[in-house]
Parts: C-alpha cells; sequence; structure tokens
C-alpha cells in the first residue's frame, strides 16, 4: 500500500516513451540496495579469504563460497520459474521475485567465481563456470532488449498507425479510393453537363454543310461533336504513352512507401524479446547440466580421497 | 500489423475482468484495477500509473496465454505504448476514436455472478 503511495506521488510524464531516464520501480530499488550492500560484503569477506593463506577451491572457505552460490542461483533461478507457473497463489509479486531473480544471479555466480580463486585449471569447474557466465550474460543482454525492443516495437506501431490508431497503409488505401471514385464521378458529370448546352436534337444539323459548316460544328461543345472527338482522342491514346497519373498518387505514394516499410516491424523487435528469453532459458539448463556435471565429479573426488 | 484502434476496442469490450493477465505479468509493479487499464487503453488521458506500467511492459506475452477468453493484451499494451509516443508528438494528446458505452456481456455477467459468489463465502 505504502508502495503504491509513493508511486502515485512520483512525478511522472503522461507522454512519451523514452529509452533512458525512466525509474526503477520500488521493487527494483530495493533489489539492487541489497545488491550492492551484498557485493560490499562479498569484496570484504573475499579480501580476508586471500590474507588466510588456504586459497583454493577446494579449502573450507571454498567450500562455502560454492554452496552458498549454488543454493543462491538454485534458489533464485527455480524460484522464480516456479512462482510464475504459480501465479494465482503467490504472495510476492513477480515483478518483485524478478528483480530479486536478476540480482541474485548476478550475486550467485560472484560467489561462485570466489570459490574458483582463480583456478581454472579442472575442466568440469572450468565449464560450470562458463556455463554459469554464459547463461547470467544472456539473461543481463535480455533486461537490456526488455529495455530498448519495446521501444523500438512501439516507435514502429506508431508509425504504422495513425493518431486515430487506423492502419496507415488502410487509411492511405482509403484516400485513394475516394479519389478515384471522386475523379471517376468528375468523368461522368463532365460529359453531362457538356450535353446539357448541345442541341437537344440532330435533326437541326444540316446534313448538306460544307466544310466550314462541318469546322463551326466541331467547334461546338454538342454530343455528335463530342462524338467525334472523343474518336479522336481515342485513336490518339492508342499512340501515345501512358497519361501521367494524377498529382495524388505521388503525394500518396511516398507515405505508403514509408507505412509499407515499418509494417511487420514491431514484431520483429517483439519475436527479438521472446527468442532471446528462450535462448536463456536454454543457456540456464546447459548450465544446469554442466553444474550438475561438476557437482558429481568432485563428489567423487572427495569419496575417493576419503 | 499492430491492431488498430477498432479491434483494440473490441478487445477490451470482450474483457471479463479476471485479472489474470495482470497477475502473470513480471512488469506490472503496482497495483491497478483491470477497469482503469481497459478505460485508459481505449480512450482519454492515461493516469500515472498506467503510464509507468506501459513503459515498464516489455511485451513478454505472458498475459496472452493466460487470458481465458483469447485476448491479446499484448497488443493492447503496444497500442498504449504507440498512444504514448504518438502524444509526445502531437501538439495536443491523441484522443482516439470515441468509444460507445457497451452493454454487459454475458460473460461479463457471468464474472460478476461468480465473484458475488466468492464475496460471499
Amino acid at each position: 500500500m505504502r508502495d503504491e503511495r509513493a508511486a502515485a506521488s512520483a512525478p511522472s510524464s503522461t507522454t512519451g516513451y523514452p529509452l533512458v531516464g525512466a525509474s526503477a520501480s520500488r521493487a527494483e530499488r530495493g533489489a539492487y540496495l541489497g545488491a550492492l550492500v551484498a557485493g560490499i560484503v562479498l569484496v570484504y569477506v573475499y579480501r580476508l579469504y586471500t590474507q588466510t593463506g588456504d586459497v583454493a577451491p577446494d579449502s573450507l572457505w571454498g567450500y562455502v563460497f560454492a554452496i552458498s552460490g549454488t543454493a543462491l542461483l538454485l534458489l533464485v533461478g527455480v524460484g522464480y520459474s516456479v512462482r510464475k507457473r504459480r501465479a494465482r497463489h503467490a504472495r510476492v509479486r513477480l515483478h518483485t521475485m524478478l528483480a530479486w531473480h536478476v540480482v541474485g544471479a548476478l550475486l550467485g555466480v560472484a560467489l561462485i567465481f570466489m570459490h574458483s580463486a582463480g583456478n581454472f585449471n579442472p575442466r568440469t569447474g572450468t565449464y560450470a563456470l562458463y556455463g554459469l557466465i554464459a547463461a547470467t550474460l544472456s539473461g543481463v543482454i535480455g533486461r537490456l532488449f526488455d529495455r530498448v525492443c519495446p521501444r523500438l516495437a512501439a516507435a514502429a506501431a506508431a508509425q504504422a498507425l495513425t493518431a486515430d490508431g487506423v492502419d496507415r497503409l488502410v487509411a492511405l488505401q482509403q484516400q485513394l479510393t475516394d479519389a478515384q471514385v471522386y475523379g471517376a464521378t468528375q468523368r461522368r458529370v463532365a460529359p453531362r453537363r457538356r450535353q446539357t448546352d448541345a442541341p437537344w436534337d440532330l435533326a437541326y444539323y444540316d446534313l448538306d454543310a460544307d466544310g466550314g459548316a462541318i469546322s463551326a460544328l466541331l467547334d461546338q461543345d454538342g454530343p455528335a461533336a463530342y462524338a467525334i472527338q472523343t474518336q479522336r482522342a481515342m485513336s490518339a491514346a492508342t499512340t501515345r504513352l501512358p497519361p501521367k497519373p494524377p498529382s495524388l498518387q505521388p503525394r500518396l505514394l511516398r507515405p505508403a512507401t514509408a507505412a509499407g516499410d515499418v509494417a511487420g516491424r514491431e514484431q520483429v523487435f517483439i519475436g527479438m524479446i521472446r527468442a532471446w528469453r528462450r535462448l536463456h532459458v536454454v543457456l540456464c539448463v546447459v548450465a544446469l547440466g554442466l553444474l550438475i556435471w561438476h557437482i558429481s565429479y568432485a563428489v567423487m573426488l572427495l569419496i575417493g580421497a576419503r | 500489423m499492430p491492431l488498430p484502434v477498432s479491434q483494440i476496442v473490441e478487445e477490451v469490450n470482450a474483457c471479463i475482468a479476471c485479472n489474470e493477465c495482470l497477475v502473470v505479468c513480471p512488469a506490472l509493479a503496482e497495483r491497478i484495477p483491470i477497469e482503469t487499464l481497459n478505460r485508459e487503453t481505449m480512450a482519454g488521458p492515461s493516469s500515472a500509473s498506467v503510464v509507468r506500467f506501459a513503459r515498464a511492459c516489455y511485451q513478454c506475452g505472458a498475459c496472452v496465454p493466460a487470458c481465458p477468453v483469447g485476448l491479446h493484451r499484448d497488443a493492447m499494451m503496444l497500442w498504449l505504448k504507440a498512444r504514448l509516443i504518438l502524444d509526445a508528438q502531437a501538439p495536443h494528446p491523441v484522443s482516439p476514436a470515441p468509444v460507445a458505452a457497451q452493454p454487459m456481456t454475458g460473460d461479463r455477467r457471468r464474472l460478476e455472478v461468480v465473484r458475488g459468489r466468492s464475496h460471499a463465502r
């Protein structure tokens, strides 16, 4: 409740979708603060550890780091997955769990590094560490994608839609259709208007007229003259190039091309977010397999030593 | 293609307000009533909490399989984000097409009955 009140009182612009500068939530701030404190403590403990003289992965402190790091990684990894699948019955918000999932993974890998103590000779341990680093890095990069890709997707969507939320291509198509209908109507109306000015009966035309009279007739806008002119225009059109498109078409063509270019681009960015998440899960499973391999190898060594 | 606003309005009207999409959302950091989110998705100015949620949402799509009536909350959120951008570009905030008040659908009525029962317990 306090969280909600604090969040509500925080100043926030209600427009724009900036890439940088957006504030972290209270849960995230808490997790980052916890990580900072834990990180300082770990650095201090590691300094004490290096002063003991027994700095090795199989030393007492080495085991402590190994067990606590593995436990932390399993806790935040499995805990988040379980919380995601049991959303209805959980008390902690999934957002809070995600913040601690990120922080816990970073601290867990730091503990495993402390366990290794710079000894990268054993194959199983080194591969397990590489696996953990790959999984953690993929998570960090995934969080960056989570930040950038939605903004790029929203920008593409804003370009693909008009301010009224209509698909820009559909809106342009509608404009073009309206223009064509308007043009066709104009073409239909124009001959009729000319016909109204013409003599109403062909019987008034002189069939035995000389050349001058025919020229005078053609200068008129009567139906016969119009028919002759149309025939002439049609015969001329067969030998001419296609007429220039109306001026409206290039005006619509540019935004139509721009809208066509961004069409579907937001799905690419959204697909990147989801594909990267799958990659992160795969890398986590691989890292878990390598960790189990390393633990079983270490247990065998311990049993053999006894 | 992003869903046009007409389809967004249809989807919002089809929402039964069961809140499942918000329960499974990993980006939601504060409590937002689904009715508020639906109303502000369709039209009008957005409140600070809804804007924060729209900025925090990263289109993971967890809300889509959770919806019992098969709606696309991710598409609604994308429209909300696009509106944030369009509002920032426009000299005056963009107000989408006016939305007619929808009659209560069968699903919504059924949900009210279910809620009534759960409150009675």
